[in-house]
């Protein structure tokens, strides 16, 4: 039968950083029912490896590492996106623009037009909040290539934002009465 | 570097809604896992690997009670929570924080509802918060006034959804708890009960 420490454990991870881990592998996947999938394969793996867990307070990061690795995994066995796939026109967008709410379709709309290693690096920078060493280091990548795809992934998800804002800001003032 | 677009979008990116009870569902796929790969190391027949899936089943619930069921049973009172944040209320003054306006707080503990949004609110990480980890919004207020909400994810019977207009008051603080979407949010101002409520977001039909 289970043991019934680790099952606590596993329990209190599950308590804790389930909805977290859920919305992470939304912003991968960009799919609620893959979501649900990655996610339990997650703290499938933790139960798996708790022993591995030496600090409880780095358990968040701990579940993230485990939820890009299987994300990888299972996207293997999919055709790959290549780079090359997906059209980054991003000379044309200010760097300022946007600055009222991001239109939720349209962001997971730019994340799942990323090839996956792209979108791997941007959800690092923006879900995880990690520096460009930070992420080099947990992907261990030179720093210049997380750079380079930081930028590039960057400047389309603010192209295919700014053209949202673009829109709206073009439409009549619907609002005042 | 990030800028206030980058800010933003790290803010949307937490913006998932989380589906209904898929913490029960992945402690079940959890104990159901644990189950087979016991089953499977042992040569057992198939009476035993139903057995098995039987218990599974049951740890599962138990699991689900213990953790998500039974939360409350941690017997803190509201008493208990209010006295906490009054002391970390009088240690906690000159904190540094992050100014909302500037960076948006971790979406697992937003800003109450029924809390009024006041220009100059700063946020920052709560450890060790009756043995819990959350967050603190400090809100500026009139004539140097000044009021702590405290966020953080645990379950306290009896609790009612929304503040109430009548704080608890201590030696020139005001203090009361609710829970809203799944957090325990306490508010803590320095002051009477009247600038207690200037920093509540009341709804304008009369109350009860």
């Amino acid at each position: 039968m289970a043991d019934a420490r680790s099952g606590v454990e596993i329990a209190q991870l599950v308590a804790e950083h389930h909805q977290v881990v859920y919305r992470y592998a939304y912003r991968l996947t960009g799919s609620v029912q893959d979501a649900e999938d990655l996610t339990q394969q997650v703290f499938l793996t933790a139960q798996q490896k708790l022993g591995q867990l030496r600090n409880i307070n780095a358990a968040k990061s701990w579940l993230f590492a485990i939820l890009r690795n299987s994300f990888v995994k299972g996207r293997q066995r999919r055709r790959p996106v290549l780079a090359t796939d997906v059209a980054m026109d991003v000379g044309s967008v200010p760097a300022g623009s946007l600055g009222g709410d991001v239109d939720q379709e349209r962001l997971q709309d730019a994340l799942n037009r990323l090839p996956d290693d792209f979108r791997q690096v941007v959800l690092m920078f923006y879900f995880e909040e990690c520096s460009y060493k930070e992420i080099a280091e947990r992907l261990e990548m030179p720093i210049g290539t997380v750079m380079s795809r930081l930028s590039r992934a960057k400047g389309h998800l603010r192209s295919i934002l700014f053209e949202s804002e673009q829109n709206a800001s073009e439409r009549p003032d619907m609002a005042t009465e | 570097m990030r800028d206030q677009l980058d800010a933003n979008i790290s803010a949307a990116m937490h913006e998932v809604p989380v589906p209904e009870g898929l913490a029960e569902r992945l402690l079940i796929g959890l104990v159901s896992d644990q189950a087979e790969a016991t089953a499977g190391a042992k040569t057992v027949s198939r009476r035993w690997a139903l057995a098995y899936g039987g218990l599974a089943a049951t740890a599962a619930g138990l699991m689900v009670a213990v953790w998500l069921g039974s939360r409350p049973a941690e017997h803190v009172s509201e008493q208990c929570v209010l006295d906490e944040a009054i002391r970390s209320f009088n240690l906690g003054f000159d904190e540094p924080g992050h100014l909302l306006s500037e960076k948006p707080a971790p979406a697992e503990h937003p800003l109450s509802r029924v809390v009024l949004r006041i220009r100059g609110t700063r946020w920052r990480h709560l450890e060790g918060f009756l043995g819990h980890r959350g967050l603190v919004y400090d809100l500026p207020g009139p004539a140097g006034a000044r009021a702590s909400l405290y966020v953080v994810a645990q379950d306290v019977e009896g609790l009612s959804t929304a503040p109430s207009l009548r704080p608890f008051t201590t030696a020139g603080r005001c203090a009361t708890a609710w829970s809203e979407g799944g957090l325990l949010y306490v508010l803590v101002v320095q002051g009477d009960p009247t600038i207690y409520r200037g920093y509540l977001n009341l709804p304008r039909s009369p109350v009860a």
